[in-house]
């Protein structure tokens, strides 16, 4: 079922007014772009400004819900199948197999790609070669550093040759050298007529790979251009000057002359207490300015050269364009010059990104949990059963009942006919005078029980703290009031809230970042719950079951 | 830098290898080859990962747990020819629930990973991914259900009927496996957090377990829980397995509609509510 094409432009990616909302925040308004044949362009923006968004709908795993968009001349909606056979997506974390080794994830994606088992075979060597890999192709992904993993994910989407890539934030969290990796086989790309499409937050890296530059910010985009077409709008690197005497300023602004654009020259204010310039050339320029100044006989503090980092062309570009280069927060100004790098790390997509090494570890670890809760309910078995034994021995089945009667806190019993009765037997447990061996099994029946819990619990969230209510626990078959017995002391397990993913969140690097990336609220605080119900259930049975 | 030094130098030789490779025409997948594919996925690194090693210890020791202090205590009151012929029905549905459970932490490691993303962005049905998912269940599923039948067979059960009920035990209790991997499926699948999944689907396993007749009669419950008791699934699927095992006596009960009826329809209502459910999320997310 061979789809027509709906385009069979040179173009492999157009996008022609594409809109997605998702409730009130419109992730993306009104975007149009073009990616051509072995081009690689750069979706530049920053937390929340509609990267992925807009890589999911060309991917086809959103509809939008205007406009239209078309991979390799098929529409990304009405032929997404076929969309599907023309892509490469690698998300922003790695998706695969963590228990496979590198080489079966790559047959297992070969194969799932339609390659014959020995075409896959021979296609993961070709790759793990290729990929530098070869060492670690028979260990699981799970062991993988960062670099590799990034690696082995990208491979794993060239088992079969892609029209279109996507590569999705691809050196978020990665090293220097790992990532100069990626940049190589992203260049490789170029070479093979693959045309890419990656987003990034990383001006530096935009402007290493790519031949253009699209800069999108709440869903819009604001420029488009080559790396140095962009940094020319924001003013390129630009000369900073600090002098010894701020009433020296009006007399630096004269001395610099044509270096000095009037537009700046404009923009000084009498609060201002640096003066900035462009400098088109560079060292150059500061080394003709400080010449300047210097025959002009003015004392400096400091004067530097500085390139624009990701916060000003973000700041100009959303700015007007005008006042660019007049840095009045000191803050950005004591950043040196390659801020680009350092300042989005602090958001480093953590809005998507879960710390993969803490999960991994969680998750390989999860089967033991399961293990040891299942070990704690055969502990309480076997110390019911302890708690059962040593009366029987004493007194023989005749007198069972009789034991029953007076340690059941739950209220089943064997014994005794129903009428004679309370209503709610195990309320009278702290009161009534308890048989020798009862009192002494019980109470320690129920401490290591509930420590054996918390510690199941504590281990499988480690933010959750129930230390204390390990400790008060103990005391709830004894010293609890007559109704709903375990229900009173739990409240401390419950109450403390986990929620271990929600690190700090706040975005460091992009003021402008839209509030669409809050939506982390944890899964994982609700379950801190499951204590109090679990203890309700057992800590009456544990004196029940006789 | 020596590695990119290293890899330039490499290029030109590995370049040509991955050129042609990549100049090849796609391949068309055939939907089944990848159902088969994703299922050997989740299903050849069981024996390696331990998967099907935990089955067995987890089914030995819910039998110990069980049993070995619960035997002299609550054989006498079963009213059965033996606790392991009244105890059995919950060994192997205890069984199956872990196997539902382990089935839920990998579709939620698959999910909080981005391969059910990636699956989908790739040219695969939207369907098969779930398929796969469900055979692979049924594999875990027919591992516990071994693993529960060996170690009742150790402390003393014994099918006490006729072939073909036995045959039924074991895909009643198939069913209800899958039913509960669709149910732990949807969950993991739609859950951001594998370990919390993995709690929240031991605790009804845990409280329904002991709050039902596979450890001691409904009588022997509190007066004002035995309705709760008696008629919640787990003890419906009790009360059908127990019959379908037999017994000496006549204690198991017969097997008729209104012993397994309500099985068949907790299951029934169960897979009602959960299809057009999965249905509902598999469509949000396209």
């Amino acid at each position: 079922m061979q789809e027509k094409r709906v385009h069979t432009s040179d173009n492999t990616v157009i996008v022609n007014g594409i809109g997605k909302s998702f409730g009130a925040v419109d992730a993306l308004r009104d975007v149009s772009l073009e990616v051509g044949q072995g081009e690689v362009v750069a979706l530049l923006g920053p937390n929340g400004a509609g990267k992925t968004t807009m890589v999911d709908i060309l991917s086809t795993l959103t509809r939008p819900d205007r406009g239209h968009a078309s991979i390799a001349g098929f529409d990304v909606v009405s032929q997404a199948a076929s969309v599907r056979r023309s892509i490469m997506l690698t998300g922003q974390q790695v998706a695969l197999d963590e228990i496979l080794t590198g080489r079966e994830n790559l047959v297992l994606f070969g194969r799932l790609q339609g390659l014959s088992k020995s075409n896959a075979r021979s296609r993961a060597e070709e790759l793990l070669r290729e990929f530098d890999l070869v060492h670690a192709a028979d260990r699981r992904v799970g062991t993988y550093s960062g670099g590799m993993r990034r690696r082995i994910d990208i491979a794993c989407g060239l088992v079969v040759r892609p029209e279109v890539v996507f590569l999705d934030e691809p050196t978020t969290g990665l090293d220097p050298r790992s990532r100069q990796t990626i940049w190589d086989l992203v260049a490789g790309f170029k070479n093979l007529g693959i045309a890419t499409l990656l987003t990034t937050q990383y001006l530096e890296e935009a402007d290493a790979l790519s031949d253009r530059i699209i800069v999108i910010d709440h869903g819009v985009i604001i420029a488009e251009g080559t790396a140095d077409q962009l940094k020319e709008r924001t003013g390129g690197s630009y000369c900073e000057i600090v002098p010894r005497d701020l009433n020296d300023l009006p007399a630096i602004a004269d001395a610099l002359g044509s270096l000095l654009p009037e537009e700046n020259r404009a923009a000084l204010t009498n609060t201002a207490d640096r003066i900035a310039i462009p400098a088109p050339g560079g060292a150059n320029t500061l080394v003709e300015a400080l010449s300047r100044l210097d025959t002009a006989n003015i004392e400096l503090t400091d004067i530097a050269l500085r390139r624009p980092s990701l916060d000003d062309v973000f700041l100009s570009l959303t700015k007007d364009s005008a006042s660019i280069p007049v840095p009045d927060e000191p803050v950005a100004g004591e950043q040196p010059v390659d801020v680009p790098v350092v300042t989005p790390n602090g958001s480093d997509g953590a809005k998507h990104r879960t710390s993969g090494r803490g999960r991994s570890w969680l998750a390989s670890h999860s089967r033991a949990l399961i293990m040891l809760v299942t070990c704690v309910v055969t502990c309480v078995n076997l110390l019911i059963a302890a708690s059962l034994v040593i009366p029987q021995k004493d007194s023989g089945p005749g007198d069972r009942s009789a034991a029953n009667t007076s340690v059941s806190p739950a209220s089943i019993r064997a014994g005794p006919p129903p009428g004679s009765a309370p209503a709610a037997p195990q309320l009278s447990l702290p009161s009534e005078p308890l048989p020798t061996p009862v009192p002494l099994v019980a109470p320690s029946a129920t401490p290591s029980a509930t420590t054996l819990q918390q510690q199941e619990f504590a281990d499988v969230q480690p933010a959750s703290p129930p230390l204390q209510a390990a400790v008060s626990a103990p005391e709830v078959p004894i010293a609890s009031p007559p109704v709903a017995p375990a229900s009173t002391p739990q409240v401390p397990i419950a109450s403390p809230p986990v929620a271990p993913a929600s690190t700090p969140q706040v975005p460091i690097a992009s003021p402008p970042v839209a509030p669409v990336s809050t939506p982390q609220v944890p899964i994982a605080s609700p379950p801190v719950a499951p204590p109090d119900p679990l203890q309700v259930i057992l800590s009456p049975l544990l004196g029940a079951l006789p | 830098m020596s590695m990119g030094v290293a890899r330039e130098q490499a290029r030109p030789a590995t370049d040509v290898v991955v050129t042609t490779a990549l100049a090849a025409a796609r391949p068309k997948p055939s939907t089944f080859g990848q159902w088969w594919i994703l299922t050997t996925r989740l299903v050849a690194p069981t024996l390696r990962n331990g998967e099907v090693l935990f089955a067995v210890i987890a089914s030995v020791v819910f039998t110990a747990g069980w049993f070995i202090p619960l035997n002299h205590i609550m054989g006498a009151t079963s009213g059965m020819s033996s606790y392991a012929q009244y105890l059995m029905p919950l060994i192997a549905l205890q069984g199956i629930a872990f196997a539902s459970v382990t089935g839920a932490l990998r579709a939620a490691t698959d999910s909080v990973k981005g391969v059910n993303r990636r699956f989908q962005s790739m040219p695969i049905g939207p369907l098969t991914p779930l398929a796969a998912r469900m055979s692979a269940g049924v594999h875990r599923c027919v591992v516990g259900t071994a693993a529960a039948l060996v170690s009742g067979h150790v402390i003393g059960f014994r099918f006490y009927r006729d072939l073909e009920y036995t045959v039924g035990f074991c895909v009643l209790l198939l069913l209800i496996g899958v039913v509960l991997s669709f149910l732990a499926d949807l969950l993991g699948t739609n859950s951001k957090n594998p370990e919390a999944t993995t709690q929240w689907l031991l605790l009804p396993q845990l409280i329904f377990g002991l709050l039902s007749v596979g450890i001691q009669p409904v009588e022997r419950f509190p007066g004002w829980t035995q309705p709760i008791v008696r008629n919640q699934p787990i003890s419906q699927f009790v009360y059908a397995l127990r019959a379908l095992a037999g017994d000496t006596t006549s204690a198991a009960g017969s097997v008729t509609w209104s012993v397994v009826g309500p099985s068949l329809a907790w299951l029934v209502g169960a897979m009602a509510i959960m299809v057009p459910l999965s249905v509902i999320v598999l469509r949000r997310r396209t």
